[in-house]
């Protein structure tokens, strides 16, 4: 049971989408105002998305 | 990163909440970062996540996950590492022989290998037939390219 719960989880977060939607906030951004996110880069990009409660 | 001339092969998320946005400026102030707040309460995207408070992701360029870390304790040491080894791995999209990457293989481009070739210089994009030599083949082949066109 537990190897299944952990089968389920892993493969939750495997096949799990890492997209949104949100608009960019920055004023000083070239986005700025615009709805960004990893699947809407034109180009071929890694990224790296920071979680924080702006602190 | 950025000074390295990485800037146009990462790209850096900040994601917050409506919740802080009193606090949106301690980020936004003094960088040109995309940030943005996820919808309180029901914080969607953080959800879809799964994030917590400092969580950092990276993703390949082709949007899979290869780190969820949580930094509260600081960076980790291989973060530069990583990082560089992922933007190894971007297919590099750039024409063969595109010297001055307009796009499209011209004149110009056959000046700019003719005076590589003069400095004994070699250039991986110049080197059209990929033998590890910048020499009079690759023009050769490069005029060819052209009258063809």
């Amino acid at each position: 049971m537990k190897f299944f719960l952990f089968f389920l989880i892993t493969a939750s977060m495997l096949f799990s989408n890492f997209e949104y939607n949100l608009i960019d906030n920055n004023s000083s951004s070239p986005t700025f105002n615009q709805e960004v996110g990893p699947q809407l880069l034109n180009t071929n990009q890694v990224t790296v998305h920071y979680f924080g409660h702006f602190n | 990163m950025h000074q390295d001339g990485y800037e146009d092969k990462i790209k850096f998320f900040g994601i917050g909440k409506t919740q802080h946005q009193s606090s949106l400026s301690n980020w936004t102030n003094g960088n040109n970062t995309s940030v943005c707040m996820d919808i309180s309460p029901e914080n969607l995207v953080w959800n879809d996540w799964n994030a917590n408070q400092r969580d950092l992701f990276i993703l390949d360029y082709q949007g899979n996950l290869i780190s969820q870390q949580n930094i509260s304790s600081g960076l980790p040491n291989n973060l530069q590492n990583t990082l560089l080894n992922l933007i190894e791995q971007i297919p590099n999209d750039q024409i063969q022989g595109d010297m001055n990457s307009d796009g499209g293989i011209n004149v110009l481009d056959i000046v700019l290998i003719s005076n590589l070739i003069f400095a004994n210089e070699y250039s991986e994009i110049g080197d059209v037939n990929t033998d590890g030599i910048l020499n009079i083949l690759d023009i050769v082949i490069l005029v060819n390219t052209i009258i063809g066109d």
